[in-house]
């Protein structure tokens, strides 16, 4: 048996997350997955776009036709009511 | 003084907390940011919900095919949108549903018909109505009939062979196929039909039985105007929309299908819809027949007796069926097209002839006091040996500036020895005596990258941008292209994918991102393939680009694979401009192939000026021996980069090299500066590619040396006299030359360098190595084509002569230097009768 070194503690601890993290995280995930859902087409089409392609504005603004300052507002909208709406679910 | 009013409600802000803002405006914010801490508050919290949103939706799971049969709602393409419609999932995965109206142009959506019941009445009686009249034409389509049944069986056998005949040819009578199936498919066809009415007559309800009628009659006379243009902005629009995540796959709906028409401009249908000339009498009928659920027998009869042409239609699994037909069936005319033969010779040359090739100036000989230094970036391309070969096989000399020195170089695999270290590739050098010029010495410089095996090959995400215009029309060309892409498929890992997008016109997804595993519908969407239009390149790279970072693979080969005759003739036509744009493309880390096709408007120039700038290479299809060596015998060469901007420069000791020339390579040179500058673009090395660069030496002490002029230079008026070289270190007094070597990581951004010095042993000829002489006599057969003035006493004869030495046939693989051997017989037959 050895005693730990200076600092050899910290190294010791595993760096992944702790198992009811990691389910927490998945349920987070899905609860926004569900408020996605519930976004208007217009909107969710836009957040999909720069949060799941990593498109930016004028791209999007390019591939759906809509003005930058119109995608801009889009996006500003849904995240605004996402994390109301992500904030009233959770107790 | 805060001029800026901005509540925490301000889209700016958003703007500013995901990045997208200009510099001016950002500092503008952070100004206001600074004065007001609620903003900041605001704008943390921004970031944060969109970490979050990213990390959902980067966790959220592929519905999976079982899934998409139970959702079926309708969706052919992942960039089709939906109703609405909810399905019991479990809560991890995504309801097929909720798609966006936004696809389509808003202003569809105040026409969505709303009462499909009226669809079905009015359906049921254009049914009736050509029911009729197909009952009256019963015969004709019997015989035809049964010799199609015939030929879509030996077609549906072998798959490739089907993808190949029913392509162009099968036209499809279908009683073999349950009359649901057809019902569904016609839905889907009639959809796709209906859809166009809207577009081309009137956009609302009530017109669309009249409207798919007037079509329909229009159609039959001369269809290709009217539905060509309906279509095409059919597929613009979607086009515009295409770029979807991997999601939104989903089956082809069965019923009611008459309430997605808005949506369902089917892309490949529309591609192909565009393409071609009259849409059979039968679609439509047998669309609004299976609408109406009330007509499917009479739709089922009308359908076996129209004349539907399938894309090598496989057999009917329930679901599959659907989906691959709803990508597979084909709206196209009767008469069956000629169909090409895979050994048809090159027609002979257009009568107008509007290939261009760049001129090309031959690098001359400088001196070593003067010029220590000579820059290149090295080149993979491959596009001139292929394209010289087909000029010889057709019995024409090329144009000189065709002719590029070290394309015919680099198509022959030397075999230097490859890589032992970290680095990706490894340099080889030699000297020895040239054989074209008493006195002087060649240097072969030598660069072989490391090797990956097939199956150690990262997963491909490929996107093929294909000119379908109409020069493209010709045996040579998108038949070609076709067979290439099938030879492809069969190649890749069930875990690479695929996508087609073509521009012509408008640009459109004949195919969104499909993985192989679906392989199916990927050569089903080849075969739908048809020329028509103008052609539109800057729209179609944009898309390309746009679906490859889509579905951006991490570790993966990311790579848009040009298929073209070179010719963009609409939209950003001027080559400055399209070069500028694909050099914007290179830097989003997604690599290219130009892949050039054809001739009599092989626009050689720009296609290589577009691979140099957009990290690729450039090579020419000239036959399906080339297609195969390309896409699948040397498939990781062309898919994986092992280094990005490769740059040799070599230093010549002027004490023993009084002058020197680069041999080819010459648009390739950089200035000396161009070597350590990282920004500096330059050529990208494949898996396994060998890259092959040759110098001409005029060593010190030589009579030729003796007999150079230094070439005059003003004496520098405000400096002292330009300095004259300074003793050699006698440690380095033996060297010849050193070669340097800059290269990037693919994805990285530094460069890092190996240095390799060469001394001369005085090797003479005859006792260099085997693939010393054999590159010595392809560069003299590329001078002597050229007409170099630097090609010394050589003639073909010698060439061939040095040839044969270096040849030996039981060592050919893929008898390329065999090959190389005729083609040199070829060119002294004419040259002799010039």
């Amino acid at each position: 048996m050895k005693r730990f070194e200076d600092g050899q503690m910290e190294r010791v601890t595993a760096a992944e997350p702790l198992p009811g993290r990691a389910l927490e995280q998945a349920e987070t995930q899905a609860a926004i997955l569900q408020l996605i859902e519930c976004l208007p087409p217009n909107q969710q089409e836009v957040v999909r776009l720069k949060f799941q392609n990593g498109f930016s504005y004028k791209e999007i603004s390019r591939i759906t036709a809509l003005s930058v300052s119109n995608v801009g507002f889009l996006i500003h909208t849904a995240v605004a009511r996402l994390r109301t709406e992500f904030a009233a679910q959770r107790p | 003084m805060n001029d800026f009013s901005l509540l925490p409600d301000d889209p700016r802000l958003t703007a500013y907390a995901l990045g997208e803002l200009d510099p001016d405006e950002r500092a503008a914010i952070e100004a206001a940011l600074h004065h007001n801490p609620a903003l900041a508050r605001a704008v943390d919290e921004i970031r944060r919900t969109g970490q979050q949103l990213e990390a959902a939706l980067a966790a959220e799971a592929f519905p999976t095919p079982v899934e998409r049969s139970a959702a079926a709602n309708g969706k052919v393409y992942p960039f089709e949108t939906d109703t609405p419609t909810p399905v019991p999932v479990s809560a991890n995965e995504r309801p097929a549903s909720a798609g966006s109206d936004s696809y389509l142009p808003q202003r569809r959506r105040g026409k969505l018909i709303r009462f499909p019941q009226f669809y079905y009445l009015v359906g049921g009686v254009a049914a009736a109505g050509f029911a009729v009249m197909v009952a009256l034409h019963r015969d004709e389509f019997e015989v035809r009939e049964i010799a199609r049944v015939e030929s879509l069986r030996s077609a549906m056998q072998k798959r490739g062979e089907s993808a190949r005949q029913g392509g162009e040819s099968v036209v499809v009578a279908l009683p073999s196929i349950p009359s649901t199936e057809l019902a569904a498919d016609a839905a889907v066809f009639g959809s796709a039909l209906v859809a166009s009415a809207p577009a081309a007559t009137s956009p609302t309800a009530p017109a669309l039985a009249p409207g798919g009628l007037s079509l329909l009659d229009q159609a039959r006379q001369n269809a290709s105007g009217v539905t060509l243009s309906a279509f095409e902005n059919r597929a613009a629009d979607v086009a515009q929309t295409t770029v979807r995540s991997r999601e939104r796959e989903q089956a082809a709906r069965a019923l009611p299908a008459v309430n997605e028409i808005q949506t369902k401009a089917l892309r490949p249908g529309s591609t192909r819809l565009a393409a071609t000339g009259p849409a059979q009498p039968i679609t439509l009928s047998n669309a609004v027949g299976a609408a109406s659920g009330v007509a499917e027998a009479k739709a089922a009869q009308a359908l076996t007796s129209g004349s539907l042409t399938l894309g090598g239609m496989p057999s009917p699994g329930a679901l599959d069926a659907r989906y691959a037909s709803g990508g597979g069936l084909d709206l196209y005319p009767g008469p069956p097209r000629v169909r090409p033969e895979p050994g048809l010779p090159l027609t002979p040359p257009v009568a107008s002839n509007t290939e261009a090739y760049s001129f090309i100036r031959d690098n001359a000989f400088l001196t070593a006091t003067q010029n220590p230094l000579s820059t290149f970036s090295v080149d993979v391309d491959t596009a001139g040996y292929s394209n010289l070969r087909r000029f010889l096989t057709s019995r024409r000399l090329p144009p000189p500036d065709a002719v590029r020195i070290e394309e015919l170089l680099n198509y022959f695999p030397f075999r230097y020895s490859g890589p032992t270290g970290e680095a990706p590739f490894a340099v080889s050098l030699e000297v020895a005596e040239s054989p074209w010029a008493g006195g002087h010495q060649l240097v072969r410089i030598g660069l072989k990258g490391r090797e990956i095996s097939a199956e150690a090959r990262p997963a491909a995400n490929l996107v093929f941008l294909i000119d379908v215009s109409g020069s493209m029309n010709q045996p040579n060309k998108l038949p070609l292209v076709k067979e290439s892409l099938r030879l492809l498929v069969g190649k890749l890992r069930p875990d690479d994918r695929v996508s087609l997008v073509t521009y012509a016109g408008n640009s459109g997804l004949a195919l969104p991102s499909t993985p192989v595993a679906r392989s199916r519908e990927i050569l089903e969407a080849v075969e739908a393939l048809q020329p028509g239009g103008s052609t539109n390149g800057a729209m179609g790279i944009h898309l390309a680009y746009d679906i490859a970072k889509a579905n951006f693979m991490g570790e993966g080969v990311n790579r848009v694979i040009l298929c073209t005759d070179g010719d963009f003739n609409v939209g950003v036509t001027g080559s400055g401009d399209l070069v500028r744009l694909i050099a914007e493309k290179a830097k989003s880390k997604v690599f290219l192939t130009v892949l050039g096709f054809g001739m009599g408007n092989l626009k050689d120039g720009t296609l290589e000026q577009l691979a140099d700038k957009g990290n690729g290479h450039y090579g020419y299809i000239d036959n399906r021996r080339e297609a195969q060596r390309m896409l699948v015998d040397d498939l990781t060469s062309t898919l994986v980069t092992i280094a990005k901007d490769v740059k040799i420069q070599v230093e010549f000791n002027p004490a023993k090299v009084a002058s020197y020339r680069l041999i080819g390579y010459e648009n390739r040179v950089l200035a000396k500066e161009d070597f350590a500058n990282d920004n500096v673009d330059a050529g990208e090395m494949g898996a396994g590619h060998t890259v092959t660069a040759l110098y001409e030496i005029v060593p010190v002490g030589s009579a030729a040396a003796a007999k150079i002029v230094p070439a005059e230079v003003d004496e520098l008026r405000y400096q002292a006299r330009l300095a004259v070289a300074d003793a050699v270190p006698s440690a380095l007094a033996n060297e010849l030359l050193t070669v340097k070597v800059r290269y990037k990581e693919p994805q990285g951004d530094e460069s890092r360098k190996l240095e390799f010095p060469l001394a001369d042993a005085g090797k003479s000829f005859a006792s260099a190595s085997v693939d010393f002489r054999f590159a010595a006599a392809v560069a003299q057969f590329g001078m002597i084509l050229r007409k170099s003035e630097h090609r010394g006493t050589a003639t073909l004869g010698h060439v061939l002569a040095w040839a044969l030495d270096s040849v030996n046939p039981t060592d050919d693989p893929r008898g390329y230097r065999a090959e190389f051997l005729d083609l040199v017989r070829q060119a002294q037959e004419l040259v002799r009768t010039e």
